[in-house]
């Protein structure tokens, strides 16, 4: 083999990299934004941008995007997975790819924040169903954040 | 077309064998695919076949088992029923015979350890005389028979399987011996010490699934018949003792299964043709590889097909529960190349092997040149410098990455090999620090080179290194002031300077040596170099990871936790009072309603949570029927649901009580009643959750043991934090009783302004310096709270003990490459084994024998150390318990003993941080953690060993090694004594609760004393490198003579260098040498003079003869001229030619020998002789001789000077014609090739050769011809020989002769 057809074997890769990344690209484009819905919310907003993170979170979580909220991690977030082996304190960076693995199995349709808390430590639980398997159940999802060095982060991320 | 595919593949694939290997995956593959395309029709069209034998194999597979199970338990039961000694004891049935029977049960138990049997000893009347393990559960008197008898008694948690056989005389009945054995298990929680699987004995452990069992009387009554089928397990007397619940095979699953392994088969083979590909692409091209361009080719391939890889999610998607899963690792670094463990290991060998190609290109193509750079390129040094920081801050990262983004036990004291999992990025981090030492060193090296110019042949002076390493340390310091980063500070940029620079010299010191030093001493200088790499930088890290842990303790502590413990509270109830509560409720088993609020605990957020909480069943008139608490929830629940009335509603409640000191803690309190499917009201289930602030976890406490989750510890390696709480400036409250209670809060916290919430701070407490964190709990003008947890400072010891820790892992996987490698080299029979190696390897086995010896006794030394030591400690904690019971209970008789409850022992332990447990008898009394009994990972009941000790040999302290499925601790029991000296009890202390110590203590052992031994053998083997490479030296030194003197080079250069045997064998060789060498020139000189006198001799001779014809001529010619004669015209004529012809003759002596002595530049080459003879043949056209050839060899290339070919041909060819004698002849040429090579004939039809002349036909002066000087045969079998020929004659006279030639051929092996 010679170095002429390496680099067209090369260029060849390179193509094929290229086009399973734009079909990617699509294919996140074609993502489904979800109608906010009307959610209990309880205590006194602190800050508008605990609000928003909860928001960004039931959007991100309805479409299986953990991108969406992913910045808001703590950089040790707390994850519980429904009983799946190893919950317990992950990474911002493990906490993402291991929610985007989950869900990229079990994404809630109609996923809503049911109820939302605003008072000291601000939380929300919400549920939805997904099908896994062939059977169909119901994940409960329970998400605490925190104000940490004047930042809202998200600290926990619980599905049951 | 097939032609051109194959040329493609062959352009493609050069080697044979890759193509075959490619073309026999690819195959598979094929198969593979079409299996998966056909197996579904396969199945659906012979389901009913296969389903039927499915469920036959399943069903024999299961009897069988079941079968062998209970004929081994049958065998171990007879055997002690059989027991003679057993028999007479049994008879006499005294107190004496009561610790017999004991032992000899013990005994036999022994000899069935690994069958898990325990035995039970029944006398006639049915009652329990001895034991071995745990007493319960036994067998009814109504089933002890009076022949053998089988049973299987389920529990909600264990099952055991029974044997009875009657102790008989054959008429008289002494008693029984019952065998028991676990059958089987589902334990409820599920984690690193406590699961199924740890329960080996068990019937189920040995079984490929875990099949339900049903023990009542008619299975398919109870369960769905569409969808199981029933296996009835007989016992080995006919009788049905159990059946196996099964499912019935579904197609779907089946067929879900089958395309499961055939795309398990598909992604290896897929996997292992892209290994093929890759290797046949990197590796092929880089033997040629002379551009960079080709170089920057392959480099873009490689990360190209990495990058393919991790878009196809190879391997990673075969595999997704493996090292390929983000709960190990994941980190969003390099687009996916470090997204999970297994990815960054092979994104790490892939980097790797690029910088290799790299090093070994720049190697090849510049390593050897010795020319002067151009003075600017001195310049480009701070840049190379400045690269090198910007990598080694990436590997900072991903050191900072593989501890921050992971969940992997770094600060495990337990801990002396790493898990597979850990090992893998252990692994992943070598190889990076490798390629990061080998950038390191060659951009160093090329610094250097640049900055004078001479590398490797030049003259290199110790200032122009001192230069480089001054270069980089000033630009890793102005990188520093530039970019400040927490990942590497300005001191360790100049360490890593300061090593990088010895380590560059010394892989070039070595390779200007001697290139050989490229295969293993340069590899193994930079092996070294990254383990010095890894291991600071991620013991620096994991320190730093401590304080992360112990920032997440801290917010765990004072976060408010309302919320989650409400939604907490409400979950666990939704949870606990499901459909299968509500089964129990209604048709369970007393057994199962027993256990129903551990069960329900156990698998609800609860038990995943490990909050302190208590769960309390209480049926639909009130009476609890069933409650489990846990941690600090007391018993105060379950006094207190007894006073309420059941409700039908759902009710939750915050309440605040007191714990027992100044301090109130809320209780999260909620109820639900518990219904059946038709909604009737079964009863209610009450749970408590205590809102205490978190608890400082600790390995091996109970709240782990039962802990229903694989949740990693955050224990900050091993050491113990102590927490501490300051409310106005002054200390409240201390875990230590180190902490002064008039201490105050550090001064460096009231400077903190009000957004700063938190800091660490290193402190002094009492002499012991303190890492302590301090977070503000409350800032308001009633309460200025702060929170602290300190935990002592990392002293050298600790960072001795990381460094060995993570240094035994590194020397074991060096270990195991350099005996690969040996194995390697053996099987390939390369000379990498030679004198030296196999010196060093003795060496190192000698070293390695008794250090392994030693280590081995060693390590039994100190684990034995470490049992007596806690032997001792449990002595003292059991002789400090029952001190404290009887001062505080005065138990002396009986009856209070009975009296004593779990709470009182709760007080007790409390004050001394110590449990235990009180039997009475064999039974449990009281227990301060009774949690563990209720959850039945402990027997309520002694064992057999302590009963026979303590109560009856009443002994007064007994220490026996216990265990929890694979998990091991002792206990140690100590008699209770009364007044009147009889034993009431026993009191027992497990170091079940403390066994992280023990593991902790023993680990720290283990690593310091095989890093010693490590250390010893390191030592050992640097000495034995010295050594055997002196005493190699003069063996190679000798061995390079000998080479030498082969090559005909006798210059050899020898010096004794000492007085041994070697030395002087090197001595006596030098001389040997010396006087060959003289002995050889005299001979040279002597047969030079031969070779003259000869040659003067010949053409002496040679010249003589025409000389006399000449001179008589001349003689005859003058004295015509005197006498005048007439005729002296004719006279002056004849003379006159006749001196011309005999100068000729001497011009032509002189021209043969000529051309004999000649010695021409040869120009040796490929020749194709079929040319050579033709061109021959054409010098002698026009005579009468008839020439034809017949070129028959398919390779006529040889390697020899084409004009001595055409010589030697003509030579042959004259001779030939001349044997004609002028007459009309035929020479015929043939070619052919053989075996040998080449072979070329010439006959002819000449006058023949006379046999006693034949022999000396290629001696120099041998002719046959007047004219001929005998030369010609000679030069032909010299040219022949020359070119590695052979020349032979054959000829019969008169019939001609025959002139073969035989060549080897040249092919471009040869080359």
């Amino acid at each position: 083999m010679n170095y002429r057809q390496l680099i067209l074997f090369s260029l060849f890769v390179i193509a094929c990299l290229f086009h399973l990344a734009l079909s990617n690209v699509n294919a996140a484009q074609l993502e489904i934004l979800l109608e906010e819905s009307g959610t209990q919310t309880s205590g006194q907003s602190q800050d508008a941008d605990s609000l928003q993170i909860l928001m960004s979170m039931e959007k991100g979580i309805a479409s299986g995007n953990v991108q969406a909220f992913g910045e808001y991690f703590h950089r040790q977030v707390f994850v519980n997975l429904q009983n799946l082996a190893g919950s317990g304190y992950y990474s911002a960076n493990q906490a993402q790819l291991i929610l985007q693995d989950f869900l990229s199995t079990r994404r809630p349709s109609g996923f809503r924040f049911t109820s939302m808390n605003f008072e000291k430590e601000p939380y929300a639980t919400g549920g939805g169903y997904c099908n896994i398997r062939g059977n169909r159940e119901f994940l409960q999802v329970y998400v605490a954040i925190s104000k940490i060095d004047g930042r809202w982060v998200i600290t926990q991320f619980n599905i049951y | 077309m097939a032609d051109a595919s194959s040329g493609f593949l062959s352009s493609i694939f050069p080697h044979k064998r890759v193509r075959t290997v490619i073309g026999v995956l690819m195959a598979l593959l094929l198969l593979t695919f079409l299996l998966r395309l056909f197996s579904p029709l396969y199945i659906d069209y012979r389901w009913e076949t296969l389903s039927s034998e499915l469920v036959k194999e399943r069903t024999r597979a299961l009897q069988s088992s079941f079968t062998t199970y209970q004929e081994k338990t049958l065998e171990a039961v007879k055997s002690l029923s059989t027991d003679a000694h057993l028999r007479v004891q049994i008879r006499r049935n005294d107190s004496s015979s009561n610790i017999v029977l004991f032992e000899i049960a013990t005994g036999h138990a022994t000899d069935s350890r690994d069958l898990g049997i325990t035995f039970q000893i029944m006398d006639a009347q049915g009652e329990i005389v001895a034991w071995t393990g745990n007493r319960q559960p036994g067998l009814t008197k109504k089933l002890l028979l009076s022949r053998p008898n089988f049973h299987i008694i389920q529990g909600p948690i264990y099952s055991y399987f029974f044997v009875s056989i009657p102790i008989t005389d054959g008429s008289s009945n002494f008693g029984h011996v019952v065998g028991k054995r676990l059958f089987e298990v589902n334990y409820p929680i599920n984690n690193r010490l406590i699961s199924n699987a740890a329960f080996s004995s068990a019937f189920t452990a040995g079984l490929q699934d875990r099949p339900k069992f049903f023990f009542g009387e008619d299975p398919e009554l109870s369960h769905a018949k569409g969808e199981n089928f029933f296996i009835p397990l007989h016992g080995l007397n006919g009788q049905v003792l159990a059946y196996a619940v099964e499912p019935i095979p579904s197609q779907g699953t089946e067929l879900s299964n089958i395309i499961s392994l055939l795309d398990l088969i598909s992604s290896v083979v897929l996997l292992l043709i892209f290994a093929v590909v890759i290797t046949s692409f990197i590796f092929q091209p880089v033997a040629h590889l002379k551009t960079g361009v080709g170089l920057l080719s392959i480099s873009v391939g490689i990360w190209a097909f990495r990058a393919l890889l991790l878009l196809l999610e190879v391997p990673s998607g075969v595999n997704e529960n493996s090292i390929f899963s983000p709960h190990y690792f994941a980190s969003p670094f390099g687009f996916g190349l470090a997204k999970s463990l297994g990815d960054v290991f092979i994104s790490s060998l892939f980097l790797l092997t690029n910088v290799i190609l790299i090093a070994w290109w720049l190697l090849k193509r510049i390593g050897h040149h010795n020319k002067d750079y151009p003075r600017w390129n001195a310049f480009i040094v701070p840049i190379l410098a400045f690269g090198f920081f910007l990598l080694m801050r990436a590997f900072c990262a991903t050191i900072h990455s593989a501890v921050f983004d992971s969940s992997l036990g770094y600060n495990d004291p337990t801990m002396v090999l790493p898990s597979m999992t850990f090992s893998v990025m252990l692994l992943s981090l070598f190889l990076l620090a490798f390629a990061l030492v080998i950038v390191g060193v060659g951009l160093v090296v090329l610094s250097q080179r640049f900055l004078f110019g001479r590398m490797i042949h030049g003259k290199n002076s110790t200032l122009s290194w001192i230069a480089t390493g001054a270069i980089f340390a000033a630009v890793g310091l102005a990188y520093g002031g530039l970019f400040s980063s927490t990942l590497m500070s300005q001191s360790e940029r100049l360490v890593a300077v300061a090593l990088l620079i010895p380590i560059a010299w010394a892989c070039h010191w070595m390779y200007t040596r001697t290139f050989e030093a490229v295969r293993f001493r340069i590899p193994a200088v930079l092996f070294l170099a990254s383990i010095i790499l890894v291991v600071p930088l991620l013991d620096r890290k994991v320190h730093e990871l401590d304080r992360v842990h112990v920032e997440l303790l801290a917010a765990e502590m004072i976060r408010p936790t309302d919320s989650w413990l409400s939604f907490m509270l409400d979950k666990s109830l939704n949870e606990i009072s499901n459909s299968e509560a509500a089964e129990i409720l209604e048709t369970g088993t007393a057994a199962q309603v027993d256990k129903l609020a551990f069960t329900q605990w156990a698998q609800s957020i609860l038990s995943r949570e490990g909050k302190s909480c208590a769960v309390t069943f209480v049926d639909n008139e009130g009476s609890v029927i069933s409650d489990f608490h846990i941690g600090t929830a007391g018993h105060w629940s379950r006094r207190h649901h007894m006073d309420e009335m059941p409700r039908s509603t759902r009710i939750t409640t915050i309440e605040e009580r007191a714990n027992g000191g100044d301090k109130t803690i809320k209780w999260y309190r909620g109820y639900t009643p518990v219904r059946n499917q038709s909604g009737d009201f079964l009863g209610g289930v009450w749970v408590e959750v205590s809102g205490d602030v978190a608890e400082l976890p600790e390995i091996g406490r109970g709240e782990e043991l039962l802990r229903n989750t694989t949740r990693e510890n955050r224990i900050p390696n091993a050491r113990t934090i102590i927490r501490s709480e300051y409310v106005q400036g002054r200390l409240s409250t201390s875990t230590s009783e180190l902490f002064p209670t008039e201490r105050h809060i550090p001064d460096a916290l009231k400077s903190l302004s009000q957004d700063q919430s938190s800091m660490w701070l290193e402190e002094n407490v009492d002499g012991q310096m303190y890492e302590s964190y301090y977070v503000r709990e409350s800032s308001t003008p009633e309460r200025d709270s702060w929170l602290s947890l300190s935990m002592t400072a990392l002293g050298l010891q600790w960072h001795i003990y990381s460094f060995l820790r993570y240094g035994l892992f590194y020397v074991l996987v060096s270990g195991i490459i350099l005996i690969l490698l040996l194995i390697i080299a053996l099987l390939r029979r390369r000379r990498m084994i030679d004198f030296r190696m196999k010196l060093l390897t003795a060496f190192v086995i000698v070293s390695f024998i008794p250090v392994v010896i030693l280590a081995y006794f060693n390590r039994q030394y100190a684990v034995r150390r470490a049992e007596e030591r806690t032997v001792r400690q449990l002595n003292e904690q059991t002789t400090l318990i029952l001190g404290e019971l009887q001062r505080r209970f005065g138990m002396t008789v009986p009856a209070v003993l009975d009296q004593l409850t779990d709470e009182d022992c709760d007080a007790v332990a409390q004050d001394f941080n110590l449990d235990f447990n009180i039997f009475f008898g064999s039974a449990l009394r009281a227990s301060s953690r009774p949690e563990i009994f209720t959850a039945e990972l402990l027997n309520p009941g002694i064992t057999s060993s302590a009963y026979l000790n303590i109560v009856l040999k009443r002994k007064p302290f007994f220490v026996e090694r216990e265990a929890i499925g694979q998990f091991p601790y002792l206990v140690g029991y100590r008699s209770l004594v009364a007044g009147n000296g009889s034993i009431v009890g026993t009191v027992s202390v497990p170091t079940l609760f403390r066994q992280s110590e023990v593991d902790e203590e023993l680990a720290r052992r283990t690593i310091f004393l095989y890093g010693a031994y490590i250390f010893a053998l390191a030592i050992s083997i640097v000495i034995g490198s010295v050594f055997a490479n002196q005493i190699a030296a003069p063996i190679r030194r000798l061995r390079k003579a000998i080479e030498q003197i082969a090559r005909g080079d006798m210059n050899v250069e020898l010096r004794q260098t000492g007085s041994d045997e070697l030395s002087r064998l090197e001595g006596a060789f030098r001389q040997m040498t010396h006087e060959l060498r003289i002995t050889q020139d005299q001979m040279k000189r002597a047969e030079r003079e031969l070779a003259w006198r000869e040659m003067a001799k010949q053409v002496a001779h040679e010249i003589k003869n025409p000389l006399t014809p000449m001179k008589l001529s001349m003689q005859h010619l003058l004295q015509a001229h005197r006498d005048k004669a007439k005729n002296f015209s004719e006279i002056l004529e004849r003379v006159g030619a006749t001196l011309l012809e005999q100068i000729d003759t001497l011009s032509r002596i002189a021209s043969e020998f000529s051309n004999f002595a000649r010695l021409p530049d040869r120009l040796v080459e490929p020749v194709h002789v079929h040319e050579v003879i033709q061109e021959s043949v054409n010098l002698f056209t026009g005579e009468q001789t008839k020439f034809s050839s017949e070129f028959l060899a398919t390779n006529d290339r040889v390697l020899a000077d084409r004009e001595e070919m055409r010589r030697a041909f003509i030579n042959i060819l004259r001779n030939s014609v001349q044997a004609m004698n002028g007459q009309e002849g035929h020479i015929r040429i043939c070619t052919e090739t053989t075996d040998h090579g080449l072979s070329i004939a010439f006959h002819d039809t000449g006058s023949g050769i006379a046999p006693e002349i034949r022999d000396r036909l290629f001696e120099p002066d041998f002719s046959t011809k007047k004219e001929g000087m005998g030369l010609g045969l000679s030069i032909v079998k010299s040219i022949v020989e020359k070119a590695g020929g052979k020349i032979d004659i054959k000829s019969q006279p008169g019939n001609g002769a025959t002139v073969t030639i035989s060549l080897p051929t040249y092919t471009e092996k040869t080359e």
